[in-house]
């Protein structure tokens, strides 16, 4: 993160950049489905939201859709149907999510059905520590203190991970010379360049002694790490060419469907 | 089989060609090389007119012209735009050999004569969709920083579309990868310097260039859209010459001399840019801490053991480096070399004999924390060895006769990652690929009747990759489907085909013309990117058993038109470009360090069609050009929305640059340029929907929007300060962005920061307003 904005700041110096807010008329896609909903090893009951697009110019209001039909099945023979608990969110009763088990979940609404399949990965990988350092003022990070998690990544498989950060409970706020911005990056992780080795993954958070930090690890399948990837991108701008995340409900629904299983730890920085 | 029927069957059209013209009456030839007095340096497109006959030739780009003409008395002109014109009279009863030197016509920084060659070459000749650039124009033109760079002012002529904060070009709706950019005959890989803002090209060390948009001469290939041609001066050859400038990002200096004089001489060329220097300074250090630079050297020496044999030996070395302290560091450049041989082996038959050297390499390094050994290095390269033979022979001062030969060797490191010994990383490295490439070809260029001129071409080229090395095949969903292993040198994929150039000009009158060409191209290296115009770690992959070859078929139309003594000339060309196997990726490609990076591509077809205008004042104390392009270019994936064609990224509707030079006194040169632009196409939000508590914007057809059109003014003024026979010195002004037009360079979508509730479109300007200033010197 620090070194992006590092090569930003560095380039606005030379190139002596600058922003401006313009109001652009844009073609307005008609309103399309999303579908987001998760299985994992964790106990249950799990969430399916269903809610559709808004305009880019209309408020951060996304209507929820109510009285959809919403099923998720496992090849073990289970079946649950979800109940609508609030607007648009439905939750399943009985379903107990478990490793190597591969998911399906089904949603018909408006005369239109969207399907989506995800399996959980068989093995559970334990985030074994978390530890904490003091850093000097560097390329990568602003003077103060820095968790890292350590795991054991197994080897000769393909192992896809995906991180959630809490500080003291809290979404912890990025303070980027000045201007505040709440976590909401994908700390993605996969083991391309360090298959079967013991891992480790830096955070960004600039922390204090006394500081707890929570942190849950997401050992997930391809198809899920592709999506949030994908999701990374479009948040980042798109680059050339931008396009919709890859998504397990293909074209159909944008949002995605994914089986996980969650290990967690923490650490009381000292 | 197939690659020696076909250079059988060029053997025999050569010898018919060749043979046709030995009987007929005594004829004799003249002959020889035309140079700068003061310097020594070879001529480039000077003219040699038999005035009783009005007939004559042009020098080649080596400086070599050869006339064959029957026994008699002759008056010969030997002229050349910026020099002083030549007559003498020869009796010619044998073949003799003229070796001329012109004066140049005034040695002021300040003459702005802007023509590189013969006055009405662009109407007469039987090239078209060409455009040529003296040294002169791309000095006085204004430019970003001060830095005049070729690259930057090519994009001002017609049908060369530009990209701000990219190094890429685009002609005729080609994309960036299809330019065969050339440094002395070797091929320059990566042409940029800081990510785009620069080009590799030092203006200093550069003599003449030539720009191919279509009808591409049979000689070159290997690229689907067009061929830049850069010459590198030889060095002064009479006497030492010291010459640089200061400037506010980055000061140069070129030193040339004789080493033998009249014989050998040499030329050293370098620039480096010293903005960290000025980094340093900072008290943040977050910022004094960084390096980033760049630095070219160029350097030449060539030998004349005769008449007939001359050596040189030419190179390019070019870095940039990026970086924080020890903790990261990421640099990248190329290396050229070449070695040629020119040979007469008699008055008429010329060799070009080179051999050539391309490297483009990049390094990423993180020096990790201390005692952790999390550090690791990246490299990834791209690496050419060549041999090259050209032959020309001058069979008449209206038949010209051209054949040739090539193979190359590629050699391909997609990438290697070594990280510090006892890391948590394994060391992987990305196999590396191989392959050859050849290439034969015949062209002739003649007159057909005092009217019709032709310039018939084909070339004939065959690719093949080899092994050693796993060779995969994907399915549908990209997935490896099969793995082969080859051997080392075992060939993959083969693939060839026959390349025909053709152009037909048919003379009106003296000042105009009317020129048709059609060429068809193949391209067999691709370049993988995720930007539209490059970056540094863009990566060139072969065909390949997954890869096909891009294909362009391009048909152009002309008018030529000259006025006023050819103090103008203007022109207007339309062309329709047929492309195929295009490049492109899927959603969500991961093209860096992937060893299945085939598997991320996606094939398609372009097109691209559009009129070019353009009316250029060649001398006079007002001088400059209008370039105005009208074109349209698409494509049609059948991944990309469902077959759907859309407009390319760089498809500009209308493209226009004004560019004016004035000598105002004998002190002051003053210099503008504008250009005009329809926006890139691009894919805008349609909507915006929420996923694990991040809005997240909705996308639909790819490239359905514009950018808001590009305009942009840029100024400039060259003040002589002193000019003696010893010592001259100038300083230059320029203005980049005069009217500080936020131009986008990019818009982002993203959440309002004032109003969580709601998003914005965000618009990125790079450049404001940008003066600079540059002292030039010269001791002669």
């Amino acid at each position: 993160m620090k070194a992006f904005r590092y090569i930003f700041i560095l380039l606005s110096v030379l190139l002596f950049s600058c922003e401006d807010v313009i109001v652009l008329d844009l073609n307005d896609g008609d309103p399309r489905l999303v579908i987001e909903g998760y299985v994992t090893d964790q106990p249950g009951p799990y969430t399916v939201k269903i809610s559709k697009t808004a305009k880019f110019y209309d408020d951060n209001i996304f209507p929820p859709q109510s009285g959809a039909s919403v099923v998720i099945t496992d090849d073990q023979g289970n079946e649950d149907i979800l109940t609508e608990v609030s607007t648009g969110v439905y939750q399943t009763s009985t379903l107990q999510g478990e490793r190597g088990v591969t998911y399906t979940l089904s949603v018909d609404y408006e005369g239109q059905n969207y399907t989506a399949i995800s399996k959980m990965p068989e093995q559970q990988i334990l985030l074994d520590s978390i530890t904490s350092e003091y850093e000097e003022n560097s390329f990568f990070n602003d003077e103060g203190y820095y968790v890292r998690a350590h795991f054991n990544d197994p080897a000769g498989v393909a192992n896809y991970y995906r991180f959630n950060v809490l500080v003291n409970g809290e979404v912890y706020v990025f303070d980027f010379d000045g201007e505040e911005q709440e976590d909401d990056f994908f700390y993605l992780w996969s083991d391309k360049f360090s298959d079967g080795n013991l891992n480790d993954y830096d955070f960004p958070h600039t922390l204090e002694v006394g500081d707890s930090v929570y942190i849950e690890m997401y050992n997930l399948e391809r198809s899920t790490y592709d999506y949030y990837r994908t999701v990374a991108d479009v948040i980042n701008g798109g680059g050339v060419a931008p396009s919709n995340p890859l998504s397990n409900f293909g074209d159909t629904a944008l949002g995605y469907f994914g089986a996980f299983s969650i290990t967690s730890n923490y650490v009381i920085v000292d | 089989m197939i690659f020696r029927r076909t250079l059988k069957k060029m053997a025999l059209l050569c010898f018919t060609i060749v043979s046709i013209h030995c009987y007929g009456q005594q004829k004799y030839t003249i002959s020889g090389a035309i140079s700068d007095a003061s310097n020594g340096e070879e001529l480039i497109g000077a003219s040699v007119l038999i005035q009783e006959l009005s007939t004559g030739g042009t020098t080649n780009v080596y400086g070599f012209f050869s006339v064959t003409i029957p026994q008699g008395n002759y008056t010969v002109v030997i002229s050349y735009i910026g020099y002083q014109s030549l007559t003498k009279n020869i009796v010619l009863d044998k073949s003799i050999t003229l070796n001329i030197e012109l004066q140049p016509e005034s040695t002021t920084l300040q003459e702005v004569v802007v023509l590189a060659e013969r006055e009405d070459v662009n109407v007469q000749s039987t090239q078209m969709s060409v455009n040529k650039l003296s040294v002169k124009e791309i000095e006085t033109i204004p430019v970003i920083f001060g830095e005049k760079d070729v690259i930057k002012t090519i994009q001002l002529l017609p049908g060369i579309k530009s990209s701000e904060g990219g190094g890429g070009f685009f002609v005729r709706g080609g994309s960036a990868d299809q330019n065969l950019i050339l440094l002395d005959e070797a091929p320059v890989y990566n042409a940029s310097h800081l990510l785009g803002f620069f080009s590799v090209f030092n203006s200093d060390a550069i003599k003449d260039l030539t720009i191919y948009k279509g009808h591409i001469p049979a000689e070159y290939g290997g690229r689907a859209s067009s061929v830049l041609d850069i010459k590198m001066n030889d060095g002064n050859s009479k006497k030492l010459n010291v010459s640089g400038g200061i400037g506010l990002i980055s000061s140069r200096l070129t030193v040339e001399a004789p080493i033998v004089k009249d014989k050998s001489s040499f030329i050293l060329s370098g620039r480096r840019t010293y903005l960290d220097l000025f980094l340093k300074a900072s008290s943040d250090p977050d910022i004094s801490k960084s390096i980033l630079y760049f630095y070219d050297l160029n350097a030449k020496a060539n030998y004349k053991f005769s008449d007939r044999d001359r050596v040189f030996i030419s190179g390019y070395f070019g870095r940039d480096k990026f970086g924080f302290g020890d903790q990261f560091g990421f640099d990248w450049g190329n290396t050229t070399t070449t070695l040629r041989w020119n040979h007469l082996f008699n008055d008429r038959l010329f060799l070009n004999s080179t051999a050539l050297f391309s490297d483009y390499n990049y390094k990423v390094e993180i020096g990790g924390d201390e005692g952790e050994n999390n550090g690791f290095k990246i490299i990834s390269a791209i690496q050419d060895v060549s041999l090259k033979e050209d032959f020309e022979y001058y069979i008449s001062p209206t038949n010209t006769f051209k054949f040739g030969a090539t193979v190359a060797h590629h050699k391909f490191v997609p990438g290697e990652f070594n990280p510090d010994a006892n890391s948590n990383f394994n060391s992987i490295r990305l196999q590396e690929k191989f392959a050859w490439e050849a290439a034969a070809y015949i062209s002739d260029d003649m007159e057909l009747s005092e009217k019709v001129k032709l310039n018939a071409g084909l070339r004939y080229s065959w690719f093949s990759q080899v092994g050693p090395g796993d060779i995969f095949t994907y399915d549908a969903d990209g997935d490896v489907s099969s793995v082969k292993n080859y051997g080392s040198g075992e060939m993959v994929k083969t693939y060839s085909g026959l390349e025909p150039r053709v152009g037909l000009t048919y003379v009106l009158n003296d000042q105009s013309s009317v020129k048709a060409s059609y060429g068809k191209n193949r391209q067999y290296l691709h370049l993988v990117s995720n930007s539209t115009s490059g970056t540094p770690i863009d990566l060139w992959i072969p065909s390949s058993n997954n890869v096909k070859p891009q294909i362009a078929d391009q048909y152009a139309l002309g008018y030529f038109r000259n006025f006023a003594d050819n103090k103008y000339e203007s022109s207007v060309e339309v062309y329709y470009k047929d492309m195929q196997n295009q490049v492109d990726y899927k959603t969500g490609a991961e093209l860096v360090f992937n060893e299945n990076v085939e598997s991320q591509l996606l094939f398609g077809k372009g097109r691209s069609y559009g009129a070019e205008f353009f009316l250029k004042k060649n001398v006079g104390d007002f001088s400059g050009w209008v370039s105005y392009t009208l074109s349209r270019t698409e494509r049609e994936f059948e991944g990309v929305d469902y077959g759907k064609v859309y407009p390319a990224n760089w498809d500009r509707t209308h493209d226009l640059s004004l560019v004016g030079m004035y000598k105002a006194g004998p002190k002051w040169t003053l210099s503008a340029s504008f250009v005009y632009r329809t926006g890139d196409a691009v894919t805008y939000p349609v909507g915006k929907y929420e996923v694990d508590g991040k809005t997240v914007n909705q996308y639909d057809t790819r490239n359905d929007n514009r950018l808001p059109a590009y305009h942009r003014l840029d100024l400039g003024a060259t003040k002589l300060i002193k000019n003696s026979p010893k010592y001259e010195s100038s300083i230059s002004f320029s203005v980049y962005n005069a009217y500080a037009r936020k131009n986008a360079f990019a818009i982002n979508f993203q959440e309002d920061p004032d109003n969580p509730e709601k998003t914005q479109a965000v618009r990125i300007a790079l450049f404001s307003i940008l003066p600079s200033i540059t002292y030039n010197f010269k001791f002669k």
